[in-house]
């Protein structure tokens, strides 16, 4: 068996935190989304996968290579030009040798769920993994009969049921041709292309699987997704901890960090390599901090998502929040947390708890704050003493 | 997935079928084996493990016909049993085979009631015993009908100890046939074969092939005689493993962001400074070969700006038999594999005349380690083509962490300075991304360089190593005649050669020597030298002086080094692409010289 793992996407809603990654290299508990789909995949025994790579491909393959590393092998094909989620699965034709697996790889899933699918599928020309959500109407449901799709609807009508795709389908080699067809005449999406097959007769099987299942698709989510993950942290001290910090609950810290006296840590928290953490930085449950990250004293982060290299200077107040790779912010900096409508690609989304997502290399002078809900573009220059809210686009500059 | 391969010709067949497999090993790595027909009998050899494991244990086998396989479990476990070829029970054909029948249940059923036993338990081993059963003299004509039973994907190649000739069969699994001297080859994909000939047949879904004495026979899926054109693949070994990048050079060029991020964290700067930077010394004296000297020379002013130390920079080959000045040195040995003989040799010479000696090398374990006081690791990954990129970039970076850890020894830096240099090394994986992200721009106007019979580059303090490592590059992978300079040194002699032809690379930076460098820029072009300049974001006036511009990010001078030499990498990339020169292999060179 192999996986078709779709990565060319840049992940529009996920923007700004896109400008040079793709959304599947975004890290959650500071493991790229994408390894998560390769660890489940290798767990449920697939070991070949093809991933399609487009939008800022050097990312991937600089990380994931020929995938020695994970124990299993990995093969590229590029999608020159992001049509839609089939012609992306069009892009490994020739490459696979047998049935297959198509995940998302955007998708965070329990491996006991794929090898339930791989099992009660082994029969099955083409099928489909759905799972039960509690708010189906965010993503459009699955209507099944017996363990057949019967419709999908996008349109928001609660009663009809609470499957919802998880757009991880198996194949055979077969599928390519009518991929092709349809592809022709304009079908381009993977929920598409199933319900032609079915307004064509030939509906694909379904099998709904237990177990969590996410796709992050909007910068705040990564908050929950990160919540979820650190839920398996272990502790596991490297670097230096002074004797004089306090850690409780299980903590990580990478290689190379150094957590300074009067730190006051409470897990789980993933710190990672090579960090400068200290004095007196209280960091709260269900926060991740990524590589090479300068805190400086007197900081407060609470439940949020810190990137690779990015330096906070003192007494900032950082909550609810998700800062990207490389962001500088001066001292005394602070994000109000609240409810909120956010603004998106596609309109606005209500958001229960937020503080603010800044993107990556940009500046904030000290003094700032921000109102829930904000979101500061990548590559911005915030001069001191602002108050942000709403979208700042990227390369801004507040003065 | 797995890799077959058949081979019927001249040569012995076993060693060839058995290289053929490590070429394929991509395609799988669990179990392997091989059979062969040696004076009228069946042969055969198979292991759990890698081909090398296959190699280690493979008795003698003679005989110039053979079929070969290596298997990738997804499901069912790896073992002997497992392992193809598969036998019928006379032991008479043997069948290696790629992909799945989906009916094998019924018909392994069906074959148990005949009396057959199973040794196995793929999916495979029915179709041996069903050709066994089909068998009347004609090999072909019993695989073809032992294949009108089964269902599923499937490519095959056959063998049989009474019948001088391979049987080869395709169906939605990958196979080709690679015609050579005398001899013919069956197998998964092209490299397996590449190394003797490059001469394939692309055979389609339900052809059926032979090879005999007399050459090769292709029957299409309705059982008619058909010819299919011969086609010449041009390819070379390594593509399977260049992970979508045409060469390696580029892949390496382009891995430097997260090179870059790798190699600052493998480089602890946490803490204070290493106990093998505290001691008396009253320099530095930096020893190198090539690449790695010009890391070297931009790290003298990396050193001498931030720590203020008097460097020196040397050639490893020249250090050995420099004079023995008074003074007391710390030695840096900078080489990428470790292994350079000239550097490996003057570590010791180091070591004799009493020096505290530190190595930046890529490589754990190398010779260069065994031999100095400290080590500091560059981690930027294995480097497969010659001309060194990623690792250039990483051995500059060491010297920050070089010079970081020389400032706080020698107290002339404080928690300040050096807190400000930790946080720009904080933003370099960015910058390079942004840098690479004007490949686009590079490559159109690398065309500049396409008719060119000699090139210059200039730069001035730190970037004067740059000229001479851009020079380098070019000459290296483009074999275009290419000269670095101190900008202020074309006055006093190469200026006599420039001409309309002689593109000139100018580094224009701005920094405390950018006006003297728009200067020695105006006295190119006044005669008439084409001039490409690299400048930062910020340098609008740049495009007055020059013919072209490459513009990168911005960073600090000291920080640039790094930034610009991504843009040459890149630039002798594309130059050396364009006049279709071998770019991962330049004639001549090897990767690292252990020769003195």
């Amino acid at each position: 068996m192999e996986a078709v793992i779709l990565a060319a996407g840049e992940g529009l809603r996920m923007r700004p935190l896109t400008t040079s990654m793709p959304k599947v290299m975004l890290k959650v508990a500071n493991k790229p989304i994408l390894e998560y789909a390769v660890e489940a995949l290798r767990q449920v025994g697939i070991r070949d996968m093809i991933m399609v790579v487009g939008y800022k491909k050097e990312n991937i393959m600089s990380y994931f290579q020929d995938g020695k590393k994970w124990d299993v092998r990995i093969r590229y094909a590029t999608e020159k030009k992001q049509l839609g989620t089939t012609h992306a699965v069009a892009q490994a034709e020739g490459m696979v040798d047998g049935p297959f697996l198509v995940y998302p790889g955007d998708n965070i899933i329990d491996p006991e769920a794929l090898s339930l699918f791989l099992e009660k599928t082994e029969k099955m020309e083409s099928a489909l993994l759905v799972v039960q959500s509690a708010r189906p109407a965010k993503y459009g449901m699955v209507i099944t009969s017996g363990d057949r799709i019967s419709g999908i609807r996008r349109d928001v009508e609660p009663k009809i049921g609470n499957l919802i795709s998880t757009g991880i389908y198996r194949f055979t080699p077969k599928i390519f041709k009518s991929i092709k067809a349809e592809g022709k005449r304009g079908v381009h999406a993977l929920t598409d292309f199933t319900m032609a097959r079915m307004e064509k007769g030939q509906p694909m099987g379904a099998v709904v699987a237990p177990g969590r299942w996410m796709d992050a698709v909007h910068p705040w989510d990564l908050i929950a997704a990160c919540e979820s993950a650190l839920a398996k942290v272990e502790t596991k001290l490297q670097g230096t901890v002074s004797q004089k910090a306090t850690i409780r609950g299980p903590v990580s810290i990478g290689e190379g960090a150094l957590i300074r006296e009067g730190c006051y840590i409470q897990g789980p928290v993933i710190i990672g390599r090579g960090c400068e953490i200290g004095p007196h930085v209280v960091i709260t449950p269900a926060t991740a901090i990524g590589d090479n990250v300068r805190i400086d004293p007197y900081v407060k982060i609470e439940q949020s998502v810190i990137m690779d290299d990015v330096a906070i200077g003192p007494f900032s107040s950082i909550n609810h929040s998700v800062i990207a790779p490389g962001v500088v912010i001066e001292g005394h900096f602070s994000t109000v947390v609240g409810s909120c409508d956010v603004r998106s690609v596609h309109g606005y989304q209500k958001v229960e708890m937020m503080g603010a997502v800044i993107g990556e290399d940009t500046h904030i002078g000290a003094q700032t704050a921000t109102l829930p809900g904000a979101i500061v573009g990548a590559n911005c220059s915030v001069e001191p003493f602002h108050r942000l809210s709403g979208n700042i686009q990227n390369g801004s500059k507040v003065v | 997935m797995c890799g077959i391969i058949g081979y019927r010709g001249q040569r012995t067949a076993a060693p060839l079928i058995v290289k053929g497999l490590q070429r394929l090993e991509y395609r799988g790595y669990d179990s392997a084996g091989v059979a062969v027909v040696e004076k009228g009998k069946l042969r055969f050899h198979k292991r759990k493990g890698s081909i090398q494991d296959l190699i280690i244990s493979m008795p003698e086998l003679g005989g110039f016909r053979g079929i070969g396989h290596t298997r990738w479990a997804t499901h069912g476990v790896p073992s002997e049993d497992n392992a193809h070829p598969h036998m019928d029970r006379s032991g008479s054909i043997a069948v290696v085979h790629n992909g799945i029948i989906e009916n094998y249940i019924d018909i392994r059923e069906e074959l148990v009631k005949e009396g057959v036993k199973f040794r196995s338990e793929t999916d495979t081993e029915v179709i041996p015993h069903l050709i066994a059963k089909y068998y009347d003299g004609s090999l072909k004509d019993a695989v073809e009908r032992a294949l009108k039973g089964l269902h599923g994907s499937f490519a095959l190649a056959v063998i049989h100890s009474d019948e001088d000739v391979v049987v080869g069969a395709r169906m939605d699994s990958p196979l080709i046939m690679a015609v050579g001297d005398g001899e013919v080859f069956l197998a998964s994909d092209m490299p397996a074969v590449l190394e003797h000939t490059n001469r394939v047949v692309y055979l389609q879904n339900g052809d059926i092939v032979t090879i005999d004495p007399d050459g090769y026979r292709i029957w299409d899926g309705k059982g008619e005689e058909v010819h299919r054109e011969e086609d010449v693949v041009d390819l070379n070994l390594e593509d399977a493993e260049k992970g979508g990048y045409s060469h390696f050079m580029l892949k390496e060029i382009f891995e430097q962001p997260y090179a870059v991020h790798k190699s600052l964290l493998g480089m602890p700067i946490n803490g204070g400074p290493g106990r093998a930077y505290t001691g008396r010394y009253d320099s530095v004296k930096i020893v190198a070969c090539g690449t790695s000297y010009h890391a070297g020379l931009v790290g003298k002013y990396i050193i001498g700006e931030l720590s203020k130390m008097p460097v020196q920079v040397e050639m490893a080959s020249e250090y050995r038999y420099s004079p023995h000045p008074k003074g007391n040195p710390l030695v840096i040995l900078v080489t990428q594999s470790g292994e350079t003989a000239d550097t490996v040799a003057a570590a010791r010479e180091a070591r004799l005349r009493g020096r505290r000696t530190i190595a930046i090398t890529n490589v754990v374990g190398s010779s260069i380690t065994r031999e100095v006081d400290h080590v500091v690791y560059t981690r930027a990954g294995i480097e497969i083509g010659v001309a060194a990129s990623k690792t250039f970039t990483a051995q500059v970076l060491a010297f920050y962490i070089v010079a970081l850890n020389l400032g706080m020894a020698g107290k002339t830096m404080n928690a300040d300075d050096v807190r400000e240099v930790k946080q720009h090394l904080r933003t370099l994986p960015r910058l390079v991304q942004k840098t690479l992200d004007t490949a686009p721009d590079i490559e159109k106007k690398a065309k500049m360089f396409k008719d060119a019979s000699s090139a210059f580059f200039i730069g001035r303090n730190i970037h004067y190593p740059l000229a001479l490592e851009g020079a380098l590059k070019m000459k290296e992978i483009s074999y275009l005649h290419a000269e670095g300079y101190p900008s202020g040194e074309l006055k006093h002699g190469p200026l006599a050669l420039i001409t309309t032809e002689t593109p000139v690379v100018a580094i224009a930076i701005r920094d405390h020597t950018y006006e003297k460098i728009l200067g020695n820029m105006g006295e190119v072009s006044a005669r008439g030298g084409p001039i490409l300049a690299i400048g930062d974001e910020r340098n609008h006036d740049l495009a007055k002086y020059s013919d072209e511009v490459l513009y990168m990010p911005y960073a600090p001078p000291i920080f640039s080094p790094i930034l610009v030499g991504v843009v040459l990498q890149l630039l002798a990339y594309y130059v050396a692409r364009d006049r279709g020169c071998e770019i991962d292999k330049p004639r001549n060179l090897a990767k690292s010289v252990t020769v003195e």
